[in-house]
């Protein structure tokens, strides 16, 4: 169970600074739009946040673009929608000075090969419910969350989408109670990322062999190959104590699709 | 495991912590901040855009309201005295402001003035009032001071009861004592008076021891001389007894029931002289000294003891006393400046007459032998003649 408050409470307010510029290709007219700074939150998908942006930019595009061709770019590498901005921000920031993540938006050209096209919010309310799903089948073979009803799993969408932290943990502390048999989940609903942005998947079980609560050190093994070493795990943009409990962390450490997602340092052998 | 739970929950809460301090707190105001004044600039932008449109719409129509067709010259010239119109009404309404503006300046300041005025009368009051204070004050001292006064005199009451009390003891002690001492002095002069009739009886005694003796021995005399009867009688005087002596001139008259007596020799004060009918005699007793006594011896021979009768004659002292040779009348003479007859025939003497006409006090008195008239003499050198049937002053 989720007793943590603090760290749940420092988890959930972690925001990014993000500087949007606009494409020089498509701005129409003599006048040079500034560049639009916003604080968005980790947890939060990009989608989401950037009405404001869009509306602000949109005055110096031509507007003969439909709402959801939205995309953004990094140093030329498209973002991905449907990942939280905590997980890009981690993969992809690759200089570490003190200026807000530059970040260029496009209302054209959207590269349909690399990036899944959300129009409207909808649609991503269901990738989010679905990741949901996923995570509690990974935990207590989706007891829970077929038990909730329609209205909270609306709760839960509405609470991270309005920012309301206690709405949110109301029915989100339901899906962190460990399972009835034992005192920890089935299994941890985790994905490693690559350096490459790909993540993986793998069965993970938050006890050793013997019993014991596994902690990193053992998942660091657990993911080497022979040809790799893992040697640390990062995630909200820290690097994790390699002591500390896969339970616990799973249980506060999760995204608000109550994934864990761990960016992998690997050492080449 | 407790310690190692807490090192890992610590330190992720230190990198945490760490992460927020690089990545959020030096945007996060910044960013606001930027956003706010970016929403100021397209606000300010679309105004200033509105207004240029309409400055610009303005302007045109302006201009081309002299050049324009006349529909529209005449629309600005109408709307142009519509507006003239409202600048008059507007002016008119500026100046009515102004007056009020100016009267209620004028009311402002008669207001100032009364205000001024009652502050005035306030402070004035305040003056009065503080005297009124001093003056209570000053009362109430006063009555302060007449309380204690007052106190003071009840306590001087008080003192002054509480010594009238004391003395009226005193008093009554004192009263007592006198009392006392007056018992005490009557028991002393009852004792006095006791001795004093004892030395009275024993002078008497020895009066009459002597009178005896010469009784005795005027017995002896007459004896001799009823054996030689040549011999005169002697007048004789006779004083009473010392006894029932007041000093005071009673004029209390004693008589005898003895014989008679009379002598006459020299030296003596007062005559008395024998009543007739030979039985009764009688005594003045104005003073005290012993006389000789000579008895006469017509009748039985002894001498006077018993009184027969007593009786005030006068106010004051009684000086001279006579019998009549006729009749069994009695007159007196004393200091009251009045001759009185009595009649003694009776118990108790009569009075008769009183003869007046003397002015000051009768020494002796006598009758002619007839028994009809009174001769008195008295201190103012005269001596009067009375009748004694008529009790009329006859001589002075």
């Amino acid at each position: 169970m989720a007793h943590d408050r603090e760290i749940l409470r420092m988890i959930w307010e972690g925001q990014i600074a993000i500087c949007f510029q606009a494409d020089p290709d498509e701005i129409v007219g003599l006048q040079q739009p500034e560049n639009f700074h916003l604080m968005v939150s980790r947890l939060s998908y990009l989608p989401l946040v950037t009405d404001k942006v869009k509306k602000f930019f949109s005055r110096f595009i031509a507007n003969d673009q439909p709402d959801g061709a939205v995309w953004f770019d990094y140093n030329g590498i498209p973002l991905k929608l449907h990942y939280p901005i905590g997980v890009l921000h981690d993969l992809l920031r690759v200089e570490d000075d003190n200026h807000p993540w530059s970040l260029t938006i496009h209302f054209s050209k959207f590269p349909e090969d690399c990036l899944v096209k959300f129009d409207t919010k909808d649609i991503l309310e269901s990738f989010f419910m679905s990741c949901l799903k996923e995570a509690d089948v990974l935990k207590h073979r989706g007891q829970v969350i077929s038990a909730m009803q329609k209205k909270e799993h609306n709760q839960l969408w509405s609470g991270l989408i309005n920012d309301k932290f206690d709405q949110f943990w109301a029915v989100n502390r339901r899906l962190m109670e460990p399972g009835a048999e034992q005192d920890t989940f089935k299994h941890i609903p985790i994905r490693f990322y690559d350096e490459d942005s790909t993540y993986m998947q793998k069965l993970i079980s938050p006890l050793t062999e013997t019993g014991q609560k596994k902690i990193l050190n053992d998942l660091l093994i657990e993911i080497s190959t022979p040809v790799r070493k893992a040697v640390g795990f990062r995630t909200h943009g820290i690097d994790i104590h390699c002591d500390t409990q896969l339970q616990w962390m799973s249980e506060h450490l999760s995204y608000p699709d109550n994934f864990l997602h761990l960016l992998v340092f690997y050492e080449n052998m | 495991m407790a310690n190692d739970d807490q090192e890992w929950r610590l330190s992720l809460l230190q990198r945490l912590r760490e992460r927020n301090r690089r990545e959020v707190t030096p945007f996060k105001e910044i960013i606001l901040q930027n956003n706010r004044l970016l929403d100021n600039v397209t606000q300010l932008k679309a105004d200033n855009l509105k207004i240029s449109v309409e400055n610009e719409q303005l302007r045109t129509a302006f201009a081309t309201g002299g050049t324009g067709s006349g529909k529209d010259s005449n629309a600005a010239q109408i709307a142009i005295a519509a507006l003239e119109k409202k600048l008059l009404a507007q002016q008119e309404e500026l100046t009515d402001l102004h007056k009020r503006k100016g009267e209620n300046s004028q009311m402002i300041v008669d207001l100032n003035l009364k205000v001024e005025k009652q502050q005035q009368i306030i402070k004035e009051k305040e003056g009065c009032l503080a005297e009124q204070k001093a003056a209570n004050n000053m009362l109430k001292a006063e009555v302060q001071m007449l309380k204690s006064s007052l106190e003071e005199l009840k306590k001087l009451n008080n003192t002054l009861l509480d010594e009238h009390t004391a003395l009226q003891l005193a008093f009554s002690a004192l009263e007592d004592k006198l009392r006392g001492v007056q018992e005490e002095n009557r028991c002393l002069l009852e004792r006095l008076m006791r001795y004093k009739s004892k030395d009275a009886d024993k002078l008497n005694e020895e009066n009459e021891s002597f009178l005896r003796k010469r009784s005795d021995k005027l017995k002896r005399d007459l004896e001799d001389a009823v054996r030689e009867p040549n011999s005169t009688l002697p007048r004789l005087t006779r004083n009473s007894s010392s006894h029932s002596q007041h000093g005071l001139g009673d004029g209390d008259l004693y008589e005898n029931d003895n014989d008679r007596y009379s002598s006459d020799t020299g030296g003596i004060d007062h005559c008395i002289e024998a009543g007739c009918g030979g039985e009764l005699d009688m005594f003045t007793s104005p003073n005290s000294r012993l006389r000789d006594v000579l008895c006469h011896s017509t009748t039985k021979p002894e001498n006077p003891s018993t009184i027969f009768m007593k009786f005030d004659a006068h106010e004051n002292e009684s000086h001279a006393v006579r019998w009549s040779p006729i009749e069994r009348v009695l007159a007196t003479g004393g200091a009251d400046r009045k001759v009185k007859l009595w009649d003694v025939g009776k118990a108790s003497p009569e009075p008769r007459a009183v003869l007046s006409g003397s002015s000051a006090g009768i020494n002796s008195v006598d009758f002619d032998s007839t028994g009809s008239y009174i001769i008195g003499t008295s201190n103012d050198y005269g001596a009067r003649v009375w009748t004694v049937g008529d009790n009329r002053l006859r001589n002075a």
